[in-house]
């Protein structure tokens, strides 16, 4: 056999080299084209959910990750002003699981949170395998290789920001909620009716939640399964399904969509949109019912009369402003 | 091979086909020319050349053009 | 499982190449045929059943081609020669029979499959025009993965054995994998049995070269498709959807985008095709020879979807105009007009057929139809002014082939193409004309540059990315028009510049790639024909 000049050793080693350089010029790609701030005009994706980076580290006692009905439902200003506990809804359209733990973990990069409330009807949301490879990357190494998620910046990019730290200056008022004063009635039949069959969740998305679980074990965070009211994308199925989880789990799990009596809830004029979403009223009602579960079981600190957050209570005042109800 | 080369200059004239290297790949001979070539050996001939051999291997130069002709004449 | 997309290429593709490799040499092509199989179960997997008649069809009909084959060489032995002329009659009766009800069952399925909705629904509207009541039903029926293109290999198999260019393979396993073979079986390139087959059984091991020229030759299939293809669809789209409120010139740059979006994204394919099978030491047929260098619309078809053409003359073209009834319509043509006409009526015909198949290949519509008829009026023009032109070069002393003609010639050519891929993403073929119509009457040629074009669903930046990404595609085919091979060239150069170039070529896709937020995958536009 005649000796080439490829060898199986320098072939393995070219390649290990080749690759080892790509990673690191996409390393230094990503910090030069990610975006420096987390103000909308930056570029970052999500102003809203990022908002995070830019509250006064170590401040946020609560953070709520998961997809629209998070960021529709829950209201960070109400629970302050009536519980006076700190918290941020990082929630993004259609977040699933996977999605929600690489949030997290660039939550936990800055701020030391006691407690993660995950929503869980994204738990459901269909995704196809090529879809799970790319999310599955992104809550692994999304962070260090951004350039995948911020390439499209090249046409954006002043010179100026691309070597420069990232520092963040953008302030939201709501932390977070996506806040909506629109009023259209769900009125359709009663949509959680009992029975005992569950919908499968897709293996992927149990995975991601276990990582989840696995994260907050290992910072000492508490973790609250909760699920909105939301007639479009809940059901007594997908209710089984995550008390099930939630049970072999040991974690508590709260369904809103089941006696909604309990904090006088109303389809008539707690919805956005018809029974996907709700709007300030309906997050009102729902996050005074979550703040006192959280006094019941959760050791939280009350930080209204601490002058240093006197801030929150002049977004607050904003805030107010803003829902008109 | 005289009336070969007689008939392949009829149908493209000016052309020095003995020193072509490759009639269908430098285009001189393309589907039509073939059509007509085909025609005019079948007559000249009294062969039968079927699409099977309409392939480059067998009207790349004379020289293959000619042993197709012998090869289908034995049959 | 598109092409483009990361599970193809890291997980599937990785897979195959470590298992075919993996395995003893004699169980390679079981991996082939698996991933294959595999692989098509994942896109389609309830229309799997069709493959797998063909498969069978043309492989039974192949073995008993065989048998009468042998049949006939042991009696013609004992025969005379007056025998031997009768039984090769029955003999080749039987051929016949065979093969055409193999293709008629093959091609049935295709028929059926891709036609039945516009027939039917045609034939209703003849009805209804006629007052009759007799509707036929509208089938809702899915189009099999790849059947345009298996079916075409699979009929090519058994023509060639009908014609007795090589013996019917008694192995089902080459067969089927020849059919299935998963780089070729969504969008081709459309290969012969005696190109392929053999290779696939062959299980030859990867070599460095064949691993890192396949891996090459994915990534500048990935550059085109993402960087310049995809990029340019959301204005072609935004065009095409909204023709009616476009003006003439804004509909003219959609033409020519869309040209430039479906050569760099089937080429692209192609390429990423060719180099997944090169990975595995397999060599597919060539689609693309830098097709806008021709100088002619004939040129053209000959580096455009190189495999449909070849396919179309080989069982078509040549079929028609060797057939013995066109020889005799030849001769007679020949004698009493001229040997000129003796050979433009066959061919005339035959292309006819051909460019009819051409066009309904691409799909069930009129306006197919309309493009296959396009390009066969400007080639039948073009055979019938062609000993004009050549007359009129020589009284004017003009080379045809000379630098400033033959450039005029290119242009000319891609004019014509643009004018065929127009028609081709009308919406159909009234939305053609009114397309047409607008160009001649509403031009409004300010709109090249006053700003107009970069609000239909790209930006300017948008515009110099795939500028930039065709000036690239431009000096590659420079190069390789020349006769260079890129892979080779830059092989040979030292290993900073090499790899200077491919970390390049991947930033530029990571970068100027149009995917993630803000971008809908783009479904591969030949891929469902």
């Amino acid at each position: 056999m005649e000796k080439s000049k490829n060898t199986l050793s320098s072939c393995v080693i070219k390649s290990v080299v080749f690759l080892l350089i790509l990673a690191l010029l996409l390393l230094g790609l990503s910090y030069m084209m990610a975006p420096k701030d987390n103000t909308k005009a930056s570029g970052i994706t999500n102003p809203n959910a990022n908002g995070f980076y830019s509250e006064p580290k170590n401040s946020i006692d609560i953070a709520v990750v998961g997809n629209s009905d998070a960021y529709s439902g829950f209201s960070p200003m109400e629970l302050w002003n009536s519980f006076g506990y700190t918290s941020y809804v990082s929630a993004e359209g259609l977040q699933v699981p996977a999605g929600s733990l690489a949030m997290l973990k660039r939550i936990l990069s800055c701020q030391t949170p006691k407690l993660v409330i995950l929503e869980t009807d994204g738990m459901f949301t269909k995704t196809d395998a090529s879809q799970n490879m790319v999310n599955a990357f992104n809550s692994v190494l999304g962070e260090p290789f951004s350039i995948f998620r911020y390439h499209n910046r090249w046409k954006k990019l002043k010179w100026k920001d691309v070597l420069r730290k990232p520092y963040y200056t953008a302030h939201c008022v709501t932390k977070g909620q996506m806040l909506s004063n629109k009023v259209k009635p769900y009125d359709g039949k009663e949509y959680m009716v009992e029975t005992d069959e569950t919908e499968k969740i897709p293996p992927f998305s149990m995975l991601a939640v276990d990582k989840i679980i696995k994260l907050c074990k290992e910072n000492n965070i508490e973790l609250l399964l909760l699920e909105m009211p939301s007639e479009s994308s809940w059901n007594y199925k997908r209710h089984n399904a995550v008390k099930k989880f939630a049970k072999e789990r040991d974690l508590p799990f709260v369904d809103l969509n089941l006696d909604r009596d309990r904090f006088d809830f109303d389809w008539t004029t707690d919805s956005r949109d018809g029974g996907n979403h709700l709007n300030t009223r309906g997050a009102r009602k729902v996050t005074q019912f979550i703040g006192k579960y959280l006094k019941e079981h959760y050791d939280l600190t009350d930080h209204r009369g601490n002058p240093n957050y006197s801030v929150w209570h002049e977004d607050y005042k904003e805030y107010l402003k803003q829902i008109k109800i | 091979m005289e009336e070969l080369l007689e008939i392949l200059e009829n149908l493209k004239p000016g052309v020095d086909f003995p020193a072509q290297t490759d009639l269908i790949e430098d285009h001189i001979l393309d589907s039509m020319s073939v059509v007509m070539l085909v025609g005019e050996l079948n007559d000249a001939f009294d062969i039968e050349i079927t699409p099977v051999d309409v392939v480059p291997e067998n009207f790349k130069t004379v020289d293959a053009i000619y042993a197709m002709i012998q090869r289908l004449s034995d049959d | 499982m598109a092409y483009s997309s990361i599970v193809y290429l890291l997980p599937f593709l990785g897979a195959v190449v470590l298992l075919y490799n993996g395995m003893p040499k004699k169980y390679r092509w079981w991996v082939l045929l698996l991933a294959s199989y595999i692989f098509y179960w994942l896109n389609s997997p309830t229309t799997l059943i069709f493959l797998l008649l063909s498969t069978v069809a043309v492989y039974l009909a192949g073995i008993f081609l065989n048998k009468i084959q042998d049949g006939f060489d042991l009696s013609k032995k004992a025969l005379d020669k007056e025998g031997k002329k009768q039984l090769r009659k029955i003999v080749g009766w039987q051929k016949k029979a065979v093969c055409a009800c193999t293709l008629l069952f093959i091609f049935g399925l295709l028929a059926f499959l891709k036609y039945y909705p516009f027939v039917s629904e045609n034939i209703n509207q003849l009805l209804k025009m006629i007052h009759l009541e007799s509707t036929l039903p509208q089938l809702k029926l899915i189009l099999p993965l790849g059947i345009s293109y298996y079916t075409l290999q699979a009929a090519g198999y058994i023509i060639d054995v009908y014609r007795g260019k090589y013996r019917a393979d008694p192995h089902l396993g080459k067969v089927a994998l020849f059919l299935s073979f998963f780089p070729q079986i969504v969008e081709g390139p459309i290969a012969r049995f005696d190109q392929t087959a053999g290779q696939l059984m062959e299980g030859k091991r990867s070599t460095y070269q064949n691993l890192t020229w396949g891996a090459q030759l994915i990534l500048w299939g990935l550059f085109k498709k993402m960087v310049i293809a995809d990029r340019a669809n959301p204005f072609v789209a935004e065009v095409f959807n909204n023709y009616t409120e476009q003006s003439g010139a804004v509909l003219i740059m959609g033409g020519i985008l869309f040209t430039v979006q479906i050569y760099m994204e089937f080429s692209g394919c192609m390429d990423i095709v060719a180099g997944s099978a090169q990975m595995l030491g397999i060599d597919l047929p060539k689609n693309f020879a830098r097709p806008f260098f021709a100088t002619s619309v004939n040129d053209f078809w000959r580096r455009w979807h190189i495999t449909l053409g070849a396919w179309l003359r080989d069982y078509v073209f040549y079929s028609v105009s060797l057939s013995k009834g066109f020889a005799k319509l030849s001769k007679k043509a020949k004698e009493k007009l001229s040997p000129f006409l003796g050979a433009l009526i066959p061919s005339a015909a035959a292309l006819f057929c051909v460019w009819i198949c051409n066009g309904i290949w691409h799909g069930a519509g009129w306006k197919y139809l309309a493009y296959g008829m396009y390009y066969y009026l400007i080639m039948l023009l073009g055979m019938l002014l062609e000993p004009l032109f050549a007359r009129c070069a020589t009284a004017m002393r003009l080379n045809r082939d000379g630098g400033a003609f033959r450039v005029v010639r290119i242009l000319r050519t891609c004019l014509l193409v643009v004018g065929g891929m127009t028609l081709f993403r009308a919406e159909s073929l009234g939305a053609f004309g009114g397309i047409v119509s607008k160009v001649f009457t509403d031009l409004s040629p300010q709109q090249f540059y006053d700003g107009t074009l970069l609000h239909l669903g790209i930006d300017g930046w948008d515009f110099i990315a795939i500028a930039a990404g065709c000036v690239v595609v431009l000096i590659v085919s420079i190069l390789q028009e020349k006769g260079f091979c890129m892979r080779k060239k830059i092989a040979e150069c030292n290993i900073v510049l090499r790899w200077s170039i491919y970390l390049s070529l991947i930033l530029a896709v990571v970068i100027f790639g149009a995917y993630g937020p803000g971008y809908d995958q783009v479904a591969f536009i030949y891929g469902q024909f």
